[in-house]
């Protein structure tokens, strides 16, 4: 085969193949549902308690507060983020329940970006063997107000927590800021499994003192597709917001001149992300999240969108989000944007 | 003396230049995995040589343009090669590799990429010539629509229905294999 070997058919097989990813990634991200993640700072926690969903209740209070260990992030702005000192750590130990244990390593909040670093400890009896863990997760406020819901398998955790609190729908949404989110697993042996969940805003998250997770139905899918379940057990955490976070300012950018077919709602850059919301008039290419809507700074160096999301009755209302956090920007900063095969680079101004 | 070519020969602003990289490499990934087993056929060692190309253009936003591609790639290759010998119980030798770049890569994760594919490119099997190409040339080549028109010598008009037309095959396609959202 070596000599006989085609690299035009390999070359072919390769870009059918990332043509594909191409698409599935557009679909996933037009759909409107994904994942996320984040960065952080000092904190103190309360863990409410493992409540045991078959009606024993194994409730403990644990008071503790955090130190600081380097965190493990992959997107750019959040690991900057981590070095500036926004994103901290936490010290909290596993809460165990059916053998699960569960912690949060991490938490971060900003104007637009929500991340928690989730870490399972299974056992090995599970036959977990590495695979993609599935849970369900909700993340609110103290006035109820959701950030997001991972609904996993076989919960009915939105529809309860609907029934159990008083939640208004917003456009019959209950969690109406979430544009997309993404998690990333950071390790996934067969005995424990690090996820850091990115959730990210379309415009803005609520402002929180307190921020309630609630995760539940843990499980995972084995090799033909069945879900097996792990625990049914219900883990609530309580984390108080510091103010360096619900506190947290943003700066906000206007365009030194406008662009033809581009009308800016809002360009904001956050301790951990920036974010665009604009409406663009008529384009007929598809707007191609990584070329399409680029920002540049002052040093020639190039962001791509790391999020994109589309709305409005003709979809053409598009909100991207950068990996650009405030310590990145550069005293000058420019947008790029290229539809249908027109470039214009426009400085942005600080408001 | 061995020239040691780094990422930024292949990155063309955010994207990766797959076809050089494909030249350059290809054959010697070939033979590496023949010195790690004997036992994979050249069915599946184009299937570790199709992996390997398939993570690092999933990654090429983290790559850094100072990294040299060959202990990279090598360091991939491994671990594809030992994923797939041990799920088949075939044997295998990582002995003359264990001091190349280790990468952690998400082997699942690719795995069940390539499970959600199968069904799109089941999907475009059953198209037109026309058709694939059009879906190539838009989200490979990143062409717009009046390029691809321009390429394949049909209307502007022509080629938007087309690419309307094969995104909605392909989700249903998607959508019929229990893949919601793409998911």
């Amino acid at each position: 085969m070596e000599d006989k070997y085609i690299e035009e058919e390999l070359l072919e097989d390769i870009k059918l193949n990332i043509a594909i990813s191409k698409f599935r990634k557009e679909y996933n991200v037009k759909s409107s549902k994904n994942k996320k993640t984040i960065g952080f700072e000092k904190v103190a926690i309360v863990i409410i308690g493992i409540v045991i969903v078959t009606g024993v209740t194994q409730a403990r209070n644990i008071v503790q507060t955090f130190t600081n260990r380097k965190p493990v992030y992959i997107v750019s702005s959040i690991s900057d983020a981590i070095t500036d000192g926004y994103v901290e750590n936490l010290n909290m130990g596993y809460m165990y329940s059916d053998g699960v244990g569960l912690k949060i390593n991490s938490f971060s909040m900003s104007n637009n970006d929500i991340s928690i670093t989730f870490d399972f400890k299974l056992n090995s009896k599970t036959q977990f063997n590495g695979k993609n863990l599935e849970y369900a997760y909700i993340i609110y406020n103290e006035n109820n107000e959701v950030y997001h819901v991972e609904k996993g398998t076989n919960t009915n955790l939105t529809k309860e927590f609907i029934k159990n609190n008083k939640v208004e729908l917003v456009n019959n949404d209950i969690e109406p800021h979430f544009i997309t989110g993404q998690n990333m697993y950071i390790t996934k042996t067969e005995e424990n499994v690090i996820v850091n969940s990115l959730m990210s805003a379309k415009d803005y998250f609520p402002k929180a003192k307190k921020l309630y997770i609630k995760v539940v139905g843990i499980g995972y899918k084995n090799e033909k597709g069945n879900y097996k379940s792990l625990s049914n057990s219900e883990w609530n955490i309580e984390l108080n917001v510091p103010e360096k976070f619900y506190l947290e300012k943003v700066i906000e950018y206007q365009l030194k001149e406008q662009l033809s077919k581009v009308n800016i709602e809002r360009i904001i850059v956050s301790n951990t992300s920036m974010t665009f919301m604009a409406t663009i008039e008529e384009f007929n290419s598809g707007i191609d999240s990584k070329n399409s809507i680029s920002v540049i700074d002052e040093n020639g160096k190039e962001y791509a969108t790391s999020a994109i999301n589309f709305d409005g009755i003709n979809k053409d209302r598009v909100m991207c989000k950068f990996p650009i956090n405030k310590n990145m920007i550069t005293n000058k900063m420019y947008l790029k944007v290229n539809i249908d095969g027109i470039e214009d680079i426009v400085e942005l101004l600080e408001k | 003396m061995e020239e040691i070519n780094l990422i930024s020969k292949y990155k063309q602003n955010t994207s990766i230049n797959m076809d050089e990289m494909v030249k350059d490499y290809s054959k010697y990934m070939y033979k590496v995995i023949k010195n790690m087993t004997s036992y994979l056929s050249n069915e599946d060692i184009e299937e570790v040589i199709l992996d390997v190309f398939l993570i690092i253009w999933n990654n090429r936003y983290k790559l850094k343009d100072e990294l040299p591609i060959k202990p990279y790639i090598i360091g991939i290759t491994k671990n594809i090669v030992r994923n797939k010998c041990k799920n088949a119980s075939i044997i295998y030798n990582l002995e003359d590799y264990q001091d190349v770049v280790e990468d952690s890569i998400d082997i699942q994760s690719l795995l069940e990429q390539k499970e959600k594919n199968k069904i799109i490119k089941k999907a475009l099997d059953s198209m037109k010539e026309i058709d694939r190409n059009i879906f190539i040339l838009f989200y490979y080549n990143s062409m717009n629509i009046s390029q691809i028109a321009n390429k394949l010598g049909i209307s502007k008009v022509n080629t938007k229905t087309k690419l309307y037309r094969i995104r909605k095959k392909l989700k249903k396609f998607l959508i019929q294999g229990g893949y919601n959202n793409g998911r």
